[in-house]
């Protein structure tokens, strides 16, 4: 277990931390302290959290990823107190170093944007695009453009394929729409709020993981296809790292 | 008097019943897409119609055709008019519950009651239509039980329109539909019990309309059917080309 500051910058403070507290205790973290203040850019809040050291990553771009964020810092350790009368200049923790590069990068939008119209023309044999597109982002904007891409695939599959019909429990969308549409690029099994997907095309031993390209692909879909949109599909393992499968884990 | 039916129909019958509810299903998925009131109506009502039209209504009168009594048969025209009436409006009315509120169990159970009642109404409708030198009267068990069937069927398939997706969804739907049709009538067949009548009639000054021109009028609305059923590839395969990612 590891501890982790996260500040942000909004433009409005209502709703903000349930939101994000959300996001954290869906990547198994827990809140110890958090504090909102004015900033001249809106409100900072601050995060004090802890939780296990393989979800910090993908926590850490869930938050920076989110709409209402317009500034992300983060930094490991916990601050010491601090008033909440006196706004804080800068995210600066006192007794913690900031992580060089801690903040995820967004996505490549115009290299996706390329890449997608043959994504849609080559459905459902993606891998070659996705490879390709792999390959004209940075290192540092991979996992962003990676699932940006998914997202969008995502919504076009189910609007094309799916839409027609009731909206669904995450059970019965996850049964009768995801599964069957990610059978359509790879071989997937289900087991209860976990989805195994075996011989990932972007996911190879020793590469860089793609498996966000599968979670925004199944949220692009969840986003459409539920009744209430109160879930979240996180990255268990990958391939790339040495496991037999991807898993991704949908839940609410 | 014994019923003896023609194999050939009684398969025509329930291939226009699969094949109609195939169609309604397929227009029915359109009502929660629809981004209007009044186009909402409209797809209910469409929907409704081919259901209550051609699956149930054409099915019935091929299977009436099917089925030889022995003696010459005319049918009501106004009766035969209010049956199809029936019928599609019990079937706008449940495929409206089930688009506009979910396929909960208590919608479903209200839709499918609806749609059971809906085909077996017209059923019943139709037998009393018959113009012919019979008596007729009925097992109530049997009656019964085909509005259970009715019922039950339309619920499954309701369900399965709504909440499949895909191949599976649109053949397993329309089969279910005309199973329950199919179903429904043959045991509403198997409930009556016909007798020669005792005051016979002169059945050329019967008036109504007789089989062979009933024959007619089921092809015209199995063409409707058909041409509905080909507007809607038509009109989803452009949906899908206009699609952009």
């Amino acid at each position: 277990m590891a501890d982790l500051t996260i500040q942000v910058i909004s433009e409005r403070r209502d709703g903000l931390l349930i939101e994000l507290g959300r996001i954290a205790t869906a990547h198994r973290h827990v809140l110890l302290r958090q504090r909102m203040v004015r900033d001249t850019q809106g409100y900072r809040l601050t995060l004090e959290l802890r939780g296990p050291g393989e979800e910090q990553l993908p926590m850490q771009e869930a938050i920076a990823a989110h709409p209402r964020v317009q500034d992300y810092e983060c930094a490991q350790g916990r601050t010491e107190n601090r008033s909440d009368a006196a706004p804080a200049p800068g995210p600066s923790p006192a007794t913690a170093k900031t992580e060089s590069g801690s903040r995820p990068a967004s996505a490549n939008t115009a290299e996706v944007e390329r890449i997608l119209p043959s994504i849609a023309k080559d459905y459902p044999k993606v891998t070659p695009w996705l490879i390709n597109l792999g390959k004209s982002v940075s290192a540092a904007q991979f996992a962003a453009s990676m699932h940006l891409a998914g997202k969008r695939t995502g919504t076009w599959v189910y609007k094309r394929d799916f839409a027609r019909g009731a909206r669904l429990s995450l059970a019965d969308a996850i049964k009768r729409i995801v599964v069957p549409a990610l059978n359509g690029q790879v071989k997937v099994d289900q087991k209860g709020q976990w989805i195994y997907i075996h011989d990932s095309g972007i996911c190879t031993p020793g590469s860089t993981s793609g498996c966000a390209f599968y979670r925004g692909f199944i949220e692009g879909i969840l986003e459409q296809a539920l009744a209430t949109p109160l879930y979240f599909v996180r990255e268990s393992s990958c391939r790339a790292n040495g496991t037999p499968h991807c898993i991704l884990e949908v839940s609410d | 008097m014994h019923q003896h039916y023609d194999v050939a129909l009684v398969i025509l019958s329930f291939v226009v019943s699969v094949f109609g509810s195939f169609t309604a299903l397929q227009l029915a998925l359109n009502i929660p897409l629809a981004s209007t009131s009044s186009k909402r109506t409209m797809e209910v009502i469409v929907s409704g119609s081919v259901m209550g039209g051609a699956a149930i209504w054409a099915m019935h009168f091929i299977a009436m055709i099917a089925c030889n009594m022995g003696v010459p048969v005319h049918y009501d025209i106004p009766l035969t008019i209010v049956s199809a009436l029936l019928a599609m409006v019990a079937c706008s009315v449940g495929l409206a519950v089930v688009a506009a509120n979910g396929s909960r169990p208590a919608n479903l159970l209200l839709a499918g009651t609806l749609m059971g009642v809906g085909v077996a109404g017209m059923h019943y409708l139709g037998m009393a239509a018959i113009v012919a030198n019979v008596e007729m009267s009925f097992n109530v068990t049997l009656v019964v039980l085909s509005f259970v069937i009715a019922i039950a069927a339309s619920m499954a398939a309701l369900w399965l329109a709504f909440n499949l997706r895909g191949t599976a969804q649109m053949a397993g739907s329309a089969v279910v539909m005309g199973v329950a049709v199919c179903g429904m009538h043959y045991t509403g067949m198997a409930a009556v019990m016909m007798t020669a009548a005792r005051n016979a009639v002169d059945m050329t000054q019967a008036g109504g309309i007789s089989g062979g021109s009933l024959a007619l009028v089921i092809f015209a609305v199995v063409c409707v059917t058909l041409i509905a059923a080909l507007g809607v590839n038509l009109k989803r395969r452009q949906q899908r080309a206009e699609l952009t990612i």
